[in-house]
């Protein structure tokens, strides 16, 4: 095992899918900006580290190479690219956006009525007609996966290149990809949405003997695919059954994400080659225009009169909970002592008539406001303004509102499900985000008590202390600082077999 | 005045008529007039101190129609003669093999990606070729259909046009008809007519008559969220300006006079008498078909083909809508599938109709493939097909955030299947000590209750017994009794207001 004692071993981070993300999405996502910080100090803190791997950030290629390497500048330009597309709000969203996102919808619509049809019709008929239907449409899928196997890029991704957000895929390859045995193959980000991973994994190790090293954000399309598009369950499952086998080593977000894995991993009868080892999360972002040089946000509630909830609002953020608690909170006090909730977010999917139901409420005549797509500044602005922050989600990978909420120095009640006690720690408060009379408790016990909501703010102030990114950065390169690439699950088998 | 007179009590079902002409099927509000209706009826036995009223043309054109005309209506709409069976939802039907072949095959090699397109392309042409053999088959089902449904149509049209002709015959004017000291009754949901005020002024005042109404919920008022906002404003209107005329006012339960009198004191409005609860009677369509009784035995059309099978699953009647709860069944049979084992975990049928702001709901059942059918939904379900569910049930929960009443609990009971409830507003009056609750916004709680059920079948079949043994079913004769009770003590308390010093009140 002579690699191993090598010095320089390379650690190759994919960011393929970081440029996939914002050919579809104007703005960064939680994945996106976390993905981003670790990055952005990764190669600094492995220069310091015992090791000193070298770290380079690679992108998928349709040659024999495979991968190839692009400079971290290519990111930061993809990244302030998105900042400028999305900061004059909120009018001029980019159309692709908006037609993907209705698209999907429309589509399974169709998809349901044809299939109301078919059961409608007599078995004798509408049986043969409706599996026909089915297999034909898979039939039309494979052929169309032929046609890219066999072709070069897609017509989509040519698009994509041409729109200069993906420039570096586009500069031609002079097809070598210097991986050697022994490297570290990184995967930190979303990379679900390549759909061949799994033999990408297995080209990487049986061309250069890489190391692939995954880390999990959650398994919410497995255990809660109702708040889930369906093709992205079946997408998921498919990518991490093929995935996890030819990784010798995960690392999760949290210690809830890790004991969910390996929860999976048993269920699945998948032997993984370790614990599942929970990275620190860093705190505070350092992307997007900083604060003071942008002009300061107007027209947001008046700074001391409400309760913040930042996040996008979907089914699963748990919204309709705030809404009941703010009814009843409206029923048992005056109403000029219940402060106004203010949600901040984009407006996501299964929540049309969450929607429906304020509009029907007139909104608690004005105690609910949608802040819609805020840019950083606004935001920030609302965290400073606001008295404290609201986080009820029924299920987390790690929840960064909550960090981030006390890096605006700002308190934060949030639920006690999943990771969120994880992120909260001992300064937040907590509720039962599935029982109405808990969360209402909770929520009048901050705003009856000021005195106590001022003292709570104060030990925050004093007693939050960040998260710097670099020590996710450094708990990655622990993690893969490995004695020896061990086998991971595939190999193990065909050992022992 | 003297008191010995008898006076008649005119009971206004303009808004039954109304729905029965733009709806197929009654709901709770219609079923629940229309069987107080009957009970008067059957009451005055041709005594003629029962007449009923509808509306033709202005406010005060209210006219008197035959109850039996109807009666005959409601039945039809309640019984169609030929239930129409959907597909249920979701159970995988198509085999392993299509699932398997619909998803896309790993790498990027092409041998294999070409041997599933032409697995799956030989698959579907071989579909396609069990066709003509189908088309005799089918061809046969549809005429057989065409016949039935063009025949089906063709007698209830000339039935619905012969009643209908019969509902609209000119009938007596109400001026004509009725006497000082009568009762101007309404039972049901008139909000449509934004004029009522006007009629009830002029039965007031102009005929020297009384006005009463009978109070569902005040849901539009405490909770818009459910409700149109078109209705919210109809119904706040309405209410806002027909209450303050209202000589008595009758709930549902309790706690809709509760919430009754809350909204009037706090919106300035002064009621001439306390809030009235009149009992619900229970035995609904179904009931009234199957009775208790004939619930035991089975019925002699026999259990349905595509229903669950009988003792498999615990049963929720309701429309789908936001504020019946479905999303918190949702996520107990969730929890329920994570904690025990899959077999052990009875399925839950949805049975209704898809009614509103439930589409995100739907969606969500759809994600996840309604919990692999362990979830299922059977649509509209006829009277017959209702009774087969109920027969067919361990028990039944109702866990819904905001009722009037709760007749899908006594309807439970009466059936002889233990209800497993909500503990809000009404529902601990509808089910009485025969029911169990749980706290209908805590999922905590809900999922305990019913796994306590689940958990313990000798405790369950005990609880059935006491059901069976225990459960009194409430005649409807009950509410036509408080009803004519209340209103003859208004008509003995103004004899007495005359002829002693005048009260307070006007």
């Amino acid at each position: 095992m002579p690699e191993a004692c090598s010095p320089a071993r390379t650690y190759w981070v994919d960011v393929e899918d970081f440029f996939q993300y914002f050919l579809a999405n104007p703005r960064p996502s939680g994945i996106q900006r976390l993905v981003f910080e670790a990055l952005n100090v990764l190669p600094d803190c492995a220069r310091m580290s015992p090791e000193a791997p070298r770290i380079a950030f690679v992108r998928h290629t349709r040659d024999a190479s495979l991968l190839r390497e692009v400079p971290f500048a290519s990111l930061v330009q993809v990244l302030e690219a998105s900042a400028h597309a999305a900061a004059a709000p909120p009018s001029p969203r980019p159309a692709g956006r908006k037609r993907r996102r209705r698209a999907a919808p429309t589509r399974t619509g169709l998809r349901h009525a044809a299939i109301r049809f078919f059961e409608r019709l007599p078995p004798a008929i509408g049986e043969p007609l409706l599996r026909a239907g089915v297999l034909q449409l898979a039939a039309v899928r494979h052929v169309r996966l032929l046609v890219d196997a066999l072709s070069g890029p897609t017509a989509r991704q040519q698009a994509a290149s041409a729109n200069g957000l993906s420039g570096p895929l586009a500069t031609p390859t002079d097809g070598t990809f210097p991986g050697r045995p022994g490297d570290v193959f990184l995967i930190l980000g979303a990379a679900w949405v390549h759909s061949q991973y799994g033999v990408l994994l297995q080209q990487l190790r049986a061309q250069y003997r890489l190391v692939p090293i995954l880390l999990m954000y959650d398994l919410i399309p497995l255990r809660r695919p109702e708040w889930c598009a369906a093709d992205l369950v079946h997408d998921f499952s498919t990518w991490l059954a093929a995935t996890l086998p030819h990784c010798t080593k995960l690392l999760a977000i949290s210690r809830a994400t890790a004991a969910d894995v390996e929860a999976y991993a048993k269920e699945t009868g998948l032997t993984l080659a370790g614990p599942v080892t929970p990275i620190p999360i860093g705190t505070g972002f350092t992307s997007g225009p900083s604060p003071t040089t942008d002009p300061p946000a107007r027209g947001l509630p008046m700074p001391g009169s409400y309760v913040l909830f930042v996040s996008t609002l979907e089914a699963r953020k748990n919204h309709t909970l705030l809404f009941r608690v703010w009814r009843r909170l409206m029923t048992d006090l005056p109403r000029d002592t219940v402060p106004t909730l203010v949600f901040a977010g984009r407006v996501g999917w299964l929540v049309a008539d969450l929607m429906q139901q304020l509009e029907n409420a007139n909104w608690l005549d004005g105690k609910i406001r949608l802040i819609r797509d805020p840019t950083d500044a606004e935001l920030a602005a609302l965290y400073r303004g606001c008295q404290f922050t609201l986080f009820p989600s029924l299920f987390e990978g790690w929840g960064l509102p909550v960090s981030e909420s006390f890096a605006h120095g700002r308190p934060c009640l949030t639920s006690n499900a999943t990771s969120l006690p994880e992120s909260g720690g001992e300064l937040a408060r907590y509720f039962d985000p599935d029982d109405l009379e808990d969360a209402c408790r909770a929520v009048r016990a901050v705003i009856e008590d000021p005195a106590g909501l001022q003292a709570w703010r104060d030990r925050v102030a004093r007693e939050f202390r960040h998260v710097p990114w670099e020590r996710t950065a450094d708990a990655i390169l622990a993690a893969c600082r490995l004695d020896r690439p061990v086998l991971s699950a595939s190999e193990l088998l065909e050992q022992a077999s | 005045m003297t008191d010995h007179k008898p006076t008649t009590l005119w009971v206004d079902i303009d808004d039954l008529l109304h729905y029965l002409a733009h709806h197929s099927r009654p709901s709770g509000i219609q079923r629940v007039t229309f069987e107080i209706c009957a009970a008067l009826h059957r009451d005055d036995a041709g005594a003629g101190r029962v007449g009923f009223v509808r509306r033709d043309g202005g406010p005060r054109d209210l006219v008197t129609l035959p109850w039996q005309d109807v009666a005959a209506t409601f039945d039809r709409l309640a019984n169609p003669e030929a239930p129409v069976r959907r597909a249920q939802s979701r159970t995988r039907s198509i085999g392993d093999t299509i699932a398997r072949l619909r998803r896309p095959v790993g790498g990027t090699r092409p041998w294999p990606i070409l041997g599933r397109a032409a697995a799956a392309q030989g698959l579907a042409l071989l579909q396609l070729a069990r066709l003509p053999s189908g088309t005799a088959a089918a061809s046969a089902h549809w005429a057989r259909q065409a016949v039935l449904t063009r025949a089906a149509r063709a007698a209830r049209q000339r039935a619905m046009a012969a009643t209908r002709a019969r509902l609209l015959a000119p009938g007596r004017p109400l001026a004509k008809v009725a006497s000082p000291g009568d009762t101007l009754l309404v039972l049901g949901s008139p909000w449509a007519r934004e004029d009522y005020v006007r009629t009830v002024r002029w039965v007031r005042d102009e005929l020297r008559m009384r006005f009463a109404l009978l109070v569902h919920d005040l849901i539009p008022l405490r909770r818009p969220e459910w409700c149109d906002r078109n209705l919210t404003r109809a119904f706040i209107d309405w209410h806002r300006a027909v209450l303050p005329f209202a000589d008595q006012i009758f709930s549902n339960s309790r706690a809709t006079a509760t919430d009754v009198s809350d909204w009037t004191r706090a919106n300035g409005i002064v009621l001439a008498n306390p809030v009235q609860p009149v009992p619900i009677g229970t035995g609904l369509g179904i009931g009234s078909a199957l009775g208790p009784a004939n619930a035991a035995a089975p019925a002699e059309t026999g259990p349905a083909p595509d229903l669950p099978p009988p003792g498999s699953y615990v049963l929720f009647v309701s429309t789908l809508e936001a504020r019946k709860n479905h999303v918190l069944l949702f996520r107990v049979w969730r929890r329920l599938l994570s904690d025990l084992p899959r077999d052990a975990v009875p399925t839950l049928v949805f049975a209704g109709r898809v009614g509103w702001l439930v589409s995100d709901l739907m969606q969500q059942l759809e994600n996840a493939r309604w919990l692999d059918g362990k979830i299922c939904m059977i649509h509209d379900p006829t009277d017959t097909e209702l009774a087969a569910l109920y027969r067919g049930c361990r028990f039944t929960l109702f866990p819904s955030l905001h009722e009037g009443w709760g007749l899908p609990i006594s309807e439970s009971l009466a059936q002889g299947r233990p209800c497993l409830a909500s503990n809000r507003t009404s529902l601990p009056e509808a089910g009485g000590d025969l029911a169990r609750y749980f706290d209908p916004d805590n999922l905590a709680d809900a999922y305990r209750a019913v796994r306590a059920v689940i958990d313990d079948p000798a405790g369950l079949e005990a609880w059935r017994q006491r059901v069976a043994r225990e459960f009194r079913p409430v005649a409807w004769a009950q509410s036509a009794a408080v009803i004519h009770a209340t209103l003859d003590a208004l008509t003995r308390a103004e004899a007495v207001g005359a002829s002693s010093r005048p009260r307070a009140r006007s």
